[in-house]
Order: C-alpha cells, then structure tokens, then sequence
C-alpha cells in the first residue's frame, strides 16, 4: 500500500484516479490546485505523485520539480493529454518515472504504478 | 476511408516510419522524397493539417529534406545517423526499448523477452538478417505494420495491435524521441522525433476510439490520407526487413563454461544463456583461477556486451565525420592504405590482445616489425628484469603457506580481486602471515595489512636495497641456493657493501631516499629472513610506472632469490605452462614472417615501438600509419595531447574497438570488434596448477561485429596471405591447438577448464634448471638456468645489470619535482575499473563513476583545500580540474586518482549522464617521454602542483 499524491486540474481525472488506485489498495489523496497539493506533500509522506502536466497555474514539471527538491526519491507518473516533445524532455530531465497517455485506462495505470512502486531503484533521470 | 483502407493507410505509416529509423537514408529514397510528387502531398497536408505537432515535425523533416542537393541531405544525413544511432557520436539516441525501462544504456534486457514473445504469438520473428535487435524501434513500428495489414487483409481484431502498441511502443517511445529530439542536429531528424511521437499518440487515441467503437478523428484519417499518398510516391518495397514468417520458440536455458577476460586475469566463468540472451555471470566452481568467485567486474562482464555504446558496423571517416560502412568497403580502405605504405612505417598497436598468436602473424606476414602490446605502458620494467633474470614476468607467491608477504606497489585486492590468489591471500593474513605492503597510499591490500609504509614514490629500489644489504651484511641468505642456483652474486654483494662505488646500501642510505626508517628497514629484513623460505616478495605497476624502476625491481626481487625463497612453500612460485599445439595443422601451411629486422626506437634493454615516443615518431617520419586493436593508445601511453596529435599526423589509422574511443574516434576506419563473451579461444594458463582455460563464445556476434580471428584472417586474405589463415570456424583452430592435450576440446567445453599439472614446489630441482622442461612455457628464460642477481641482456649491452636504486629522474632532468611543482602524481587502479576499458558498462560506472584526487590531509590544509572542493591540478605539461579528497590515506607530497577515467565517450562523455565525469592524469605528463631502459612511460610520477579552484 503506498501514499499517492494525484493532481490533475479536472477533478472528474482525479476523482477516476483515486477510484483505480484505492481499489488496488493505496491511499490517494486526490488535488485539483497546485499549490494544496504542494502543501500536503510538503507535510506528509508521498510515495506517488501523479501529475497531471496542464495545470491551472503552473505546468506538472514545475510542480514536479519542486516536490523532487522536498523528496528527491519520491517517485512519479506525469500525465498528459497531449504528449510534446518538449514536455517530456523536461519530465525525464526531472526523474519522472513515468509518462502516462491521457485518457487514463484503467489497466495502464494499474500496471503503470504497480511498476513504478515495485521498482527497485527509482529511475535515473537522464539530461535530455 | 473504410476501415480496411484505414489500416492499410496507417500500415504504411507505420512501414515509412520503420524504413525512417531501420538504417541509415540511402541517396535514391532522399531523392524520391526530395522529389516534387512527395513533397507536394506533404504540403497539402500542412496546409489542412490541425494536429499541431505532427504537422511541425513534418515541416521540420521538409525543411531538413530540402537543405541541400540531394548528395549534400544524404551525406550530412548519414554523417547524423552513425552519431545517433551507430555510437560514432558521443550523445546517441539509443533505439531500443530495453534503455529506456531503466533509462540506463543497456540492450537485451526484459522487452527483448517480451518482444519475441509478441511477434512469436504473431507468428513471425526477428529476421536474421536483419543485425540490430528485437526491439529496435524499426522492429516494432514493422510489427504494428505487420499486423496492421493483417487487420486489413484477413478482416482480424485490432486487439493485438492495440496491445502491443500499449505495451511496447506507447511505453517508451515517448522518451525515445525527447532523446532523439535533444541529441539529433539536423532539421530532419528532429522532425522525425515529433512526428513519431505525434503519430503515436494519434495511434493510440484511435485505439480508444476503436475499442470503445466510436468515431475515430476526422484529423487522423486525414492525415493517414495524404501522408498515405506521400509514401505511395517512395520505393519502399513491399517486403518486411526486420521481421519474418514462423514463430520461433524461445531457446532453453543454458550454462557456458567460459573465463573472464575483463582483465586477463581469467577467472572461470558460468554464463548464463536464455534464449540467447545473457543473463548473468558466476563465478566457476573447481575452476583454479577464480576459484569459484568473480570480481564485479567479471560479474557484469555481460553489461559490457550489452552496453548500448557499442560499436555495431564499420565506420568510415569522411570530411572529419564518421559515416556507416559495409564490411568490404572498410576493409578495402585499409588494405589500400596498408599497400601504400611501407610496412616498416606501419605500428601495430594492440592493446589487451585476444587471440593474439592470428593477429600477430597476419601482421608479421604483412611485413610490420613495430608490434607493441600492453606490456610497455604496463609493467615492462618488471618484465626485462624479471623474464630475464628468471623465467616469468610476475611470480606469484604461493600465498597459502607464506609467513610473510612484502607486496611494493601491487594492490592484489583491486586488481586481481576474482582470483583464487586473492582469497588465499586474505586467508593467510587471517591466519596470522604477515603482511606489508609499501605504497604511497593506503590502497584496499594496505588495508588489511599487518604494516603499510607509505614509501615515497620512485624510491622502492633503495628501500629493497637497504634489505638485501641486511641479509648479505649480516649472513642471513640462503647459501645453498646463492651457490647452486644463482649468477652473479659477487657482483651484486659487491655493490651492496659499496665496495664498487665506495656508496654501501645500508638501511640509512636508504631511508635518505625513501622515507622509511633504517630501523623499519633492517626490522623487515630480519622478519622477511626468518620467515624465509615460506617468505615472498612482489611488485606490479605501483614501482614500474616510475621512471628508472627496472634496477628497483632486481632488488626487491633479490630478495626472493638471496633467501632462496623460489618454489618454496609460502615463496613465489615458478611457472610452468603446459603449452598448446600449433592454430596451424601439420599440413597447414605456416604465413612468412616478413618483419625487417628494424626497431622503430631503442632503449638500453629494450627496443622496437615504443609509444610514448609516439608523436616523435611521426614527426620523424618513422611512423606513417597504424592498426590499432583493443588499445587505446591515446589515453594510456604517454601525454594525451600528444599521442592525439601523433595519430591526427598519420596517412592513416585503422582501429578495432567494441566502443568509439579518444583514439578509435581519430581514425580513418573503425571496424566493431566482438567482446570477449561472443568469441572463443583457448589458453594454457597457471595458478599455481598447470591448466587449460577454455574462453567460450556465449552467444553469436551482435550486430555487424565480427570475431577478431576472422577480422584478422580476412585483412590476409586481401593483403595475398590468405592461404596461411585457412580455418573454417573457431573450432578448426582450437582443436588443432588441442591436438597435444589429454582432453578434446568437446570434452574441454562441458568443464571449461582442465588441470595438467598439479601444484609442485621447488620444481626447478626436478628440472634441473629454472627453465620450465620442453613442453612447458613460461614468459621468459634465464641464459643461466639459475637466478640471475646480474641481468644477463644487461651484461650482453654493456649497461648496468645489477639491482639498484637509480633517480627516478636521472634520465629526465624536467621530471624532478621543484618548488614550483612539488607534489608527485599518479593514478591508482580501482576494483571497478579495467584500464580504460570499462566506462561503457552503466552497472561498474555506478559503482565508480568518477575520480576524486586523493590528496594528504596536512597538504590539503596547508592549501586550505576540502573533500568536494575544486581543485585545479597544474603541471608544467598542462592542467586539469578535479574534485578534491581529502585523507589520512596517502603520502604527503603524492597526489593520487582512479585511472581509465577522461573518456569523451560512454559514460563519461554522455552529456545525458552528467553525474560520470572525471580526468585522465596523462594530460599533465610530458610529451615524448618513456623510461630509457624500458620504454615504460612514468605514469605514476607526474611533477605537478595543486590549488583550490
Ligand atoms: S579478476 Fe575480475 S575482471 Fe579479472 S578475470 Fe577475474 S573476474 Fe574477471
């Protein structure tokens, strides 16, 4: 069971998130704004973030980028409606685990994450 | 568009994208896309196109397309496609899914199962033919081809195609192209990044919209329309490339009984093999080396195959770039070059040689006489004094049953850390032997030691000097064995008592030179002859990569023979090879050896091609092209910049290399060699039992590598002596190699290794003689029969051929420290590090990815340095800057660092892994200097000073 911060601005993605991953047994704490999102990592443990890259204030890299200086082995999953070049760049740059496709299917983040927990070393991040 | 025309439409987009990235663009595909009809539909798709970044990919491919004549796309084109995808650059976009499950450049790992899984299901496989891997992206992006077609023309689910691109593609090909985008230089490649990743997002987006049985994008089929008629325009073929027809089950698990050959050491080795992929190495059980255990080196030999650096076609350079070529095209090169030139003007340059017996008669039969291999930037020092006094380059001491181990500038624990000899080296420290080790640092062996002396650097001679004269002065050596079975004793207990040159080397003569007390000195003696004779001494690198070490080595050597301690239980052991039979058959013709009788430089002892002259060579004109094989002389032999200018000044240089290098990137042609684990060869070896090692191909060539016997067989052939390297296959020339062995070389392959001597001491009195009985091989050969104090080639020249101290300086004036430079420094060997050829393998370079310079705790604080700090490390040669540590650890006045680091390639000159980084001490050495007796360059005694950046 792991702590699993999800931050997407639609609330009907976190809400679909926080159904999937509490299903397989983790505790999901489920945000729409960046800067809640921000503070409750600052406080508690997170295993997991999930991050949605189109925010409302800042961009997820941003936020990435700031809960990796708070808990640099923390692990995570960006997501995206749209992949860019550009954006993935920054995500791998950053150490994001992973890079998940939007709209969320079920099945891929189930294994997206299980994989991503289960990993022995969080993955490097390479400087692209 | 009905569905059926919408699968075969994105078939052949997934073909065109599979034919982008399968090879290199050949000129007739670029003009067809330079050509009006493809790039006309590319217009029209931009004009209508909504989907943003494919269409900015697309123009930035156009734009790419259009730079040039379609001679100018296509070379600059191929130039682009051998730095990304071939390693000729030092920034690659790896195109295997297996780098990117980790983000660590590996291939063969778990998608490779996955993907052969897949397309076995699907009924196909990997085509042979085809020399990159199962999952290449060209591979994956034909399969969904494949089975996009199959959905067209058999009316089949879209599931498995949607599955595989979910499972495969979707998962790493977004990273793939981030990395391709930030590393690909051209308009076109970029391009073809942004397409990619657009493509397959749209991709998937129709998957959705297929499984759930929606409408699928009015966009997508709008641009799978037109780029669908763009691609008609071009000769694609209708064939597969990558894949083919049948399924193919997966190979069984299997064991290959093999030795390592990451450092010669040899270690026997289990490989594991599924499906012919490696999945690790052990240690071999029973096998005498190893001994059962590997270091961890050996234990990820494989990620050295598997590192996705490696070399995978010849390479040509052309207008300063590499660019792919064909194994013909690169082999006519050289041989073109190597008949313009005279061969007496040709270096052949081999580095850690595999097979060695082939290369070096195809090069003799080619006429070169300036052959040089490792041992010169090695330990030559010890070997003309020791194969020449004796009968082997290095004895080892039969650790097992010593009292007392003296080890001058040998760090047994990191360099020889797999080998047998190390376990029982740490079994008798437990056991209560004593063990001192002299170094200027406190290196992993000084770390178990009963006793580390931290000698100043150079001075080794004077302290084993000032030992000998103990046991001579005082009567303690071995008379029965002086008399019976050594030359030139009086000689040498003249000059120990000074009765020579009026100088006696007393223990306080030599604790002025070496900083070791006479007390310490005399103390050693005495404890070193009591233990005597199950009492050894020893040296490697530590003493020989000094300047004047020959004469240091006799002496501490001395030691051994005044004490009689050769052969003796617990003393070090003399060697006796059971030798192999001929590669040749008895009907096989043997290949001339053509050499003139020439040496290219000459050294009191030792002549020929001596590479820390290099650059001087060249500008003499002595040297005007070379083949450089597993070496990299560049980074080892001398002053970097000098070496790098020497082989820039050449006709021409060959280099075959299972990685781009600081040297293979100077050459003209690079042919991409195989490692040690997909090729074979057998060698008779030793540790302290006689045994045959067998080195196992594990699995076959990747890529387009090829074994060096059939490399160098082929460079015969086309030179004229091709009938003089007539075999068939591996197994041809080891069993002619076999045919005077008890074993075949079947039998030999089930254990890997074969005993046909057992551990004997004092063998030389069976012999009669310390020369190993006909059969039986050695490194060397004593004139005498006996131990020889006076070296008799030194005697033959009419140079000094006693044990001594001489200034490591002597020769070479500018090496002698100053006040302006008076901190001496070196490079150390570390456990994780082969020379400089393990910087390629991610799994060692995590252990030890770069190298602090080691620097003594008072110095540091004089200098107001920390550990972390920057430092900057001048020499009167030139300068570099590096992270300080510092330490209680080593000398004061000695600078140290790990060796092999500096690389502009690998790791090291990844700028994707910026935490890899280091220096290589070699750029602070004089240029054109090597010890005049040996031709060793002083590797270990650089004048230098240091400050804090
Ligand atoms: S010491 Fe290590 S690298 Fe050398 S042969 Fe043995 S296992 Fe291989």
């Amino acid at each position: 069971m792991a702590e699993i911060l999800a931050l997407d601005d639609v609330q009907d993605a976190t809400v679909l998130i926080g159904k999937i991953l509490t299903k397989k047994g983790h505790n999901v704490h489920t945000f729409t704004e960046e800067d809640e999102a921000i503070a409750y990592a600052k406080a508690n443990k997170v295993d997991l973030a999930i991050l949605d890259i189109k925010l409302k204030k800042m961009n997820g890299i941003e936020v990435l980028a700031l809960l990796k200086t708070e808990t640099p082995e923390m692990r995570a999953i960006m997501l995206t409606g749209y992949p860019t070049v550009g954006t993935a760049r920054e995500a791998i740059s950053l150490g994001a685990d992973e890079y998940c496709v939007k709209p969320i299917d079920r099945e891929e983040l189930e294994e997206k994450v299980e994989k991503v927990l289960k990993a022995k070393d969080k993955k490097s991040s390479i400087n692209v | 568009m009905d569905i059926k025309a919408i699968n075969l439409a994105r078939a052949r987009m997934y073909q065109f994208l599979s034919a982008m990235y399968r090879d290199e663009l050949s000129l007739p595909l670029i003009q067809q896309m330079q050509s009006s009809k493809f790039l006309e539909h590319i217009t029209a798709l931009q004009k209508d196109c909504t989907i943003q970044d494919f269409c900015s990919g697309l123009a930035k491919m156009a734009s790419g397309l259009q730079a040039g004549t379609a001679e100018q796309v296509f070379s600059e084109l191929r130039y682009e496609y051998a730095d990304l995808f071939l390693n000729a650059g030092n920034n690659p976009a790896f195109p295997y899914e297996s780098c990117y499950t980790t983000r660590e450049p590996l291939v063969m790992q778990e998608p490779v199962v996955a993907i052969r899984a897949a397309l076995n299901k699907a009924g196909v496989h990997k085509n042979p033919d085809y020399s990159d891997l199962d999952d290449h992206i060209a591979v994956e992006l034909e399969f969904m081809r494949y089975l996009a077609e199959r959905a067209a023309y058999n009316d089949e689910g879209q599931e498995q195609q949607f599955t595989f691109l979910r499972n495969h593609l979707m998962g790493w090909t977004v990273e793939f192209c981030a990395v391709l985008a930030s590393a690909a230089k051209t308009e076109f490649y970029r391009g073809l990044s942004e397409l990619t990743m657009s493509y397959l997002f749209n991709e998937r987006m129709f998957s959705f919209s297929m499984l759930s049985e929606q409408a699928f994008s009015h966009d997508y089929v709008f641009i799978l329309e037109q780029m669908g008629a763009a691609i008609a325009s071009l000769d694609l073929g209708e064939e597969y490339i990558t894949i083919a027809d049948g399924a193919e089950a997966p190979d069984k698990m299997r064991s290959v009984n093999s030795h390592c050959y990451i450092c010669l050491g040899l270690c026997g080795q289990e490989v594991r093999v599924k499906d012919n992929i490696i999945t690790g190495c052990k240690g071999l059980p029973g096998d005498p080396k190893g001994g059962g255990r590997l270091c961890i080196k050996g234990a990820n030999a494989h990620n050295n195959t598997y590192s996705a650096y490696r070399l995978k076609t010849p390479l040509i350079k052309e207008n300063g770039r590499f660019r792919k070529a064909s194994w013909d095209e690169a082999m006519e090169r050289t041989v073109q070059a190597l008949k313009k030139v005279d061969p007496v003007q040709v270096g052949f340059h081999q580095g850690n040689d595999f097979n060695m017996w082939c290369h070096d008669a195809v090069m003799a039969a080619y006429g070169t006489p300036n052959k040089v291999s490792h041992r010169q930037m090695c330990d030559n020092p010890a070997r003309m004094a020791n194969e020449k006094n004796y009968s082997e380059k290095r004895p080892w001491i039969d650790y097992a049953n010593s009292q007392f181990i003296l080890l001058f500038g040998i760090n047994e624990l990191a360099t020889s850390a797999g080998q047998r000899k190390v376990t029982l080296l740490k079994q008798a420290v437990k056991n209560g032997a004593k063990l001192v080790v002299i170094d200027p640092r406190r290196c992993e062996t000084a770390g178990i030691a009963t006793e580390w002396i931290a000698i100043k650097p150079g001075t080794d001679g004077a302290m084993a000097m000032g030992m000998c004269y103990v046991m001579v002065k005082e009567g303690l050596y071995n008379k029965e064995f002086i008399e019976n079975w050594t030359y030139g004793f009086e000689a040498f207990q003249k000059r120990l008592l000074g009765q020579e040159d009026g100088i006696a080397r007393t223990p306080e003569w030599a604790a002025e030179i070496c900083g070791v007390s006479a007390e310490t000195i005399t103390r050693l003696a005495h404890e070193f002859a009591a233990a005597a004779p199950a009492a050894g001494a020893n040296s490697w690198t530590g003493v020989s990569q000094g300047a004047n070490t020959l004469h240091a080595v006799q002496a501490l050597i001395a030691l051994n023979a005044l004490m009689g301690c050769f052969d003796a239980p617990g003393g070090p052991a003399l060697i006796s090879k059971f030798k192999l039979a001929s590669p040749w058959a008895d009907d096989q013709p043997k290949p001339p050896n053509n050499a003139a009788k020439v040496k290219l430089d000459k050294g009191h002892l030792w002549s020929g091609w001596i590479p820390g002259y290099f650059e001087k060579d060249v500008d003499e004109g002595k040297l005007k092209a070379m083949i450089c094989y597993f070496g990299n002389p560049v980074m080892s032999c001398g002053n970097e910049p000098s070496i790098k200018r020497a082989i820039e000044k050449l006709d021409f240089s060959c280099s075959i290399d299972c990685f781009m290098s600081n040297t293979t990137e100077l050459c003209d042609v690079v042919l991409p060699d195989c490692t040690y684990l997909e090729q074979s060869r057998v060698v008779s070896d030793w540790m302290y039992e006689a045994f045959l090692s067998l080195g196992q191909k594990a699995i076959n060539p990747m890529y387009q590598c090829r074994s060096i016997v059939s490399i160098f067989s082929e460079l015969a052939r086309r030179l004229g002596f091709g009938e003089y390297f007539p075999w068939k296959s591996e197994e041809e020339y080891m069993e002619n190699q076999m045919r005077n062995q008890a074993i075949t070389l079947e039998e030999l392959r089930k254990v890997g290794y074969y005993v046909t001597n057992e551990q004997e001491f004092y063998k030389y009195k069976t012999w009669g003689s310390m020369n190993p009985p006909a059969g039986y091989g050695a490194s060397g050969s004593t004139k005498t029969g006996k131990y020889n104090f006076m070296n008799p080639l030194a005697e033959e020249n009419g140079v000094d051929g006693l044990p001594d101290y001489k200034d490591p300086w002597a020769d070479w004036p500018e090496l002698q420290p100053d006040a302006e430079f008076p901190m001496i420094t070196g490079y150390f060997r570390v456990l994780e590090h082969e020379h400089t050829s393990t910087f390629w393998n991610v799994a060692l370079m995590k252990q030890c990815g770069t190298n602090p310079v080691w620097i003594n705790y008072v110095d540091a604080k004089n200098l107001g340095i920390a550990t972390g700090d920057e430092v900057v490390i001048t020499s009167p040669w030139g300068e570099i800057k590096a992270k300080a540590f510092v330490t209680w650890d080593i000398r004061q006045g000695v600078l140290g660092t790990a060796g092999g680091f500096g690389h502009k390639y690998g790791l090291e000159g990844d700028p994707k892994y910026p935490q890899f980084k280091g220096f290589n001490t070699n750029i602070l050495m004089p240029p054109n200097v090597a010890c005049k007796w040996t031709g060793t360059p002083p590797l270990k005694y650089i004048k230098t000073n240091i400050r804090k950046a």
